[in-house]
């Protein structure tokens, strides 16, 4: 009976359909339009910069709430990638050769509308930019996003300073010795790890050149212990892993800078353990943990090895909380939320995004990934 | 968990640990380990404690070890593509690339004579990234940039006028002390 009761259903459609298919005339063919689209869509992003050593480099953005993907920035060989404190400007500085691989060259400061993924201005570098894997430390800017300070090796070591209202060059200044700039937090200063263990202050008048400099006493071992080139704020000060598992606080406020604490993550802990990669630290500052990518089994050569496992630690009440396993992370980025998002950059390559879980002590749960390409080491969040 | 899992999870760990080494595609470079500052390519050779009786090891191809592969002794703080399987040897760069005016150094032990050998990894430019070859990463005393000469991430083509970074060659420069 109910199978009756469908036929009979289907055919009163069927008839009902029949004149109104007979009454529709036929659509004319529209031809579609070929454009570009205007601008990414809205919402916070994820950047993280894929560096190539054979030709163009790109700055992928990505969704930061789900890792859809926006669009590609283009920049040139060995970038180094920065966002700039509006959340809506990004730049890279790498290496053009008129013929790639040799040829004249010329080291470009690119600055992008991250919103329609376009160049909007350019500044041509003194020609010593280091052609470095991608690092932080090595392209940054001053706390009001005035001055952008780029690393130099020739080999030697100087940091070029950029003002971008100008898009003009203010100074090159020496750092002999040392590596990676650390801005403060406020005015136009900055701090650069030595090889001698110590850490000096640049200081720069307003209009971004030196006006002195400082040396603190030795705050680290270079030979023992040295400190990743990774760092990250916390409230005014800076914190930075050692290759053995510490994390060292540094404070530039005074004249020369000072070492406020050293805390080893790893203590009394089986196994080994010790931070891993090229960017194995990221700083919730919201709740004071800080997360570690960690491997097993460290020995001379290892600080490189990807993180097995992701350690949230408690800097205030000094307490691993959680280790969670993942896979082959180099870098890590924690975002400023009150409940904090990790973004794992693997030797794949691909990024992983994670929750953390404020009562299991954050841990992370893994909530997206997406395909990455070339050799992509920083990243950086938009509001 | 019993003693063979971990056992196997041991084994599981190394076996993953060698093959990324091998597999690890990065590349740069550093260098002195003790002597500090910059060198000079072929300059350097005089200025090091230099042990002339392993002239045999200097030659093209050594014959204490694989140099085609990343597991080989000299390459311990190697980052990059070996040129002795790019078309040049251990210690010559390939035809029509240029070699790097710097270099990093690292400090490697030889197992076959258990002493520590100080090898300069130069760096053969101006020509594309040679993937062609195996790319090793392998750190042993590797330091940052605020210790340059020991550091291998950067690009050692750098203060050459051909700046493409093409593959990198182990040449031993003296016994560590």
């Amino acid at each position: 009976m109910v199978q009756f009761e469908r036929l009979a259903l289907c055919a009163v459609m069927i008839f009902a359909a029949v004149p109104a298919l007979a009454q529709q005339a036929p659509t004319p063919f529209k031809p579609e339009q070929l454009s570009v689209k205007g601008a990414i869509d809205p919402g916070p992003n994820l950047l993280i910069h894929q560096q190539e050593w054979k030709g163009a480099g790109s700055t992928a953005v990505f969704s930061k709430d789900d890792l859809s993907f926006k669009g590609l920035m283009t920049a040139g060989n060995m970038a180094q990638m920065l966002v700039g404190v509006d959340g809506k400007t990004a730049y890279t500085q790498s290496t053009f050769m008129k013929r790639i691989t040799y040829g004249d060259l010329e080291h470009v400061l690119q600055i992008f509308d991250i919103a329609t993924l376009s160049p909007v201005k350019e500044v041509i570098l003194p020609p010593k930019a280091a052609m470095s894997l991608g690092y932080a430390a090595l392209l940054q800017q001053s706390a009001d996003g005035k001055f952008v300070y780029v690393q130099n090796g020739t080999p030697a070591s100087s940091v070029t300073v950029v003002d971008v209202t100008k898009a003009a060059v203010t100074q090159e200044i020496p750092t002999p010795g040392c590596w990676g700039i650390y801005p403060s937090s406020k005015g136009y200063k900055f701090t650069s790890l030595c090889g001698t263990g110590t850490v000096t202050t640049f200081n720069l008048t307003p209009a971004g050149t030196l006006a002195d400099s400082a040396q603190s006493a030795k705050v680290f071992d270079p030979d023992k212990d040295p400190l990743y080139i990774t760092s990250a704020t916390a409230g005014d000060d800076r914190l930075f892993p050692s290759y053995n598992g510490s994390i060292l606080r540094i404070s530039d406020a005074d004249k020369a800078a000072k070492l406020v604490e050293s805390v080893k993550i790893n203590e009394g802990i089986e196994g080994n353990w010790a931070p891993g990669g090229y960017a194995p630290m990221g700083y919730s500052e919201k709740t004071g943990v800080v997360f570690v990518g960690m491997h097993a089994d460290a020995k001379n050569g290892s600080h490189k090895n990807a993180a097995e496992e992701i350690w949230a630690y408690d800097l205030k009440a000094k307490k691993l909380l959680s280790r969670t396993p993942v896979e082959h992370i180099m870098t890590i980025t924690v975002t400023n939320d009150d409940v904090p998002v990790v973004f794992g950059l693997t030797e794949d390559p691909k990024v992983i995004r994670f929750t953390a879980d404020p009562k299991a002590g954050f841990a992370l749960n893994k909530t997206g990934e997406a395909k990455l390409t070339g050799y992509p080491y920083v990243a950086a969040v938009t509001p | 968990m019993n003693l063979f899992d971990s056992i196997l999870e041991r084994i599981d760990r190394l076996t993953e640990r060698s093959t990324r080494t091998v597999a690890k595609t990065s590349g740069r470079r550093s260098f002195l380990a003790r002597a500090g500052g910059m060198m000079l390519g072929g300059a350097m050779l005089p200025l090091l404690p230099f042990d002339r009786t392993f002239g045999q090891a200097l030659a093209a191809t050594p014959t204490d070890g694989d140099a085609l592969t990343c597991e080989y002794w000299r390459y311990c703080a190697l980052d990059g593509n070996l040129c002795s399987a790019c078309g040049g040897s251990i210690t010559q760069c390939p035809p029509g690339s240029e070699a790097s005016k710097v270099s990093w150094v690292g400090t490697c032990r030889n197992p076959n004579d258990g002493k520590d050998y100080l090898v300069a990894y130069n760096d053969c430019c101006g020509k594309p990234i040679c993937a062609n070859s195996p790319s090793c990463l392998r750190s042993e005393g590797e330091r940052p940039g605020y210790r340059m000469g020991l550091h291998n991430d950067i690009n050692w083509c750098m203060a050459n006028a051909s700046k493409g970074y093409h593959c990198t060659v182990a040449i031993l420069v003296g016994l560590a002390e």
